[in-house]
């Protein structure tokens, strides 16, 4: 019995300091260290920038790079005109032959 | 000096005015050391959240839709960084005790509990269990009785600040006491 009150009383003397605990004042330099680490954490931010900003620029000129090779490989209509004017001149080189061994036997 | 109303200081601070910030700052550090002091009883930890509560005040200060107070605002911010401090320091903890139990050196630190800056010298043992005992307190109760026996808020202002009702609060802090006499008979039952 004499246990359990003196256990009471001491539960009832620690929830007590619950109550007791004072108000501080806050440090001083609470706003200049604020705003040193924001400042910091803006530069930190700006070289983390630059990097997004080199990274699509690349990303760009690769991109370019790319679609101008397939550019190059797909078969453009003037590629058609000039192989068209390629056979052209086969025909006439090959026309010209005939005529010319046509021409020889006379 | 003239109290400049809470408008000034969002829209001065949401756009880049510092000394529009420099006065948001004055008016609540004490409410956010003291609070983070509730939940953080080390003063150089407390300091250190405290800084980084008003860090995400100015970052996010443009998010503000403003449908509660400011104050309502920053406390919703300490309480959140603070409950964010204190996971990380578990797993810091429970870090360091898989790293002890590989360690064979008997010096393990122990690190410091307490060292609050408005407790009482001849308090420090008592502060000390009943930190101990108000971490393992459920989120919600702890934030509740935190900022109805540390603080002093009312009912109403923890009911807005915790974005519950009335009744809420007072089943909270009543859930937090029951919990707390529980815990502190348990401990002396084997500890006296």
């Amino acid at each position: 019995m004499k246990k359990t009150e003196e256990i009471q009383r001491e539960v009832n003397k620690t929830l007590d300091v619950l109550g007791s605990i004072r108000k501080v004042e806050a440090p001083d330099d609470i706003y200049s260290s604020v705003m040193d680490r924001i400042k910091h954490e803006d530069n930190e931010g700006i070289d983390y920038m630059q990097f997004v900003k080199w990274a699509a620029i690349g990303l760009l000129i690769v991109m370019n790079a790319i679609s101008y090779v397939s550019f190059l490989n797909e078969e453009s209509p003037e590629n058609e005109s000039i192989s068209s004017t390629e056979i052209e001149i086969e025909n006439l080189v090959s026309e010209y032959q005939i005529n010319a061994f046509a021409y020889s036997d006379y | 000096m003239a109290e400049i109303s809470e408008k000034v200081l969002i829209e001065g601070t949401a756009n880049g005015d510092e000394s529009a910030f420099k006065l948001l700052v004055h008016k609540y550090q004490n409410m956010v050391f003291n609070t983070s002091l509730g939940f953080l009883p080390i003063k150089e930890d407390a300091e250190e959240i405290t800084q980084d509560i008003f860090v995400e005040v100015y970052k996010s200060i443009n998010s503000f839709r403003q449908d509660a107070s400011l104050k309502t605002w920053v406390y919703r911010i300490t309480i959140s960084k603070c409950l964010e401090f204190q996971r990380k320091a578990k797993r810091k903890k429970r870090f360091a005790f898989l790293v002890s139990i590989g360690n064979t050196s008997d010096t393990v630190l122990e690190s410091k509990i307490i060292d609050h800056p408005g407790v009482e010298m001849e308090d420090e043992e008592r502060t000390e269990l009943l930190y101990k005992q108000i971490d393992q307190l459920p989120d919600n109760q702890k934030i509740a009785l935190v900022l109805h026996n540390m603080d002093g808020m009312s009912y109403k202002e923890i009911s807005d600040t915790m974005d519950v009702s009335l009744s809420s609060v007072e089943s909270l802090i009543f859930r937090a006491k029951k919990n707390l006499k529980k815990k502190m008979l348990h401990y002396y039952e084997h500890n006296l």
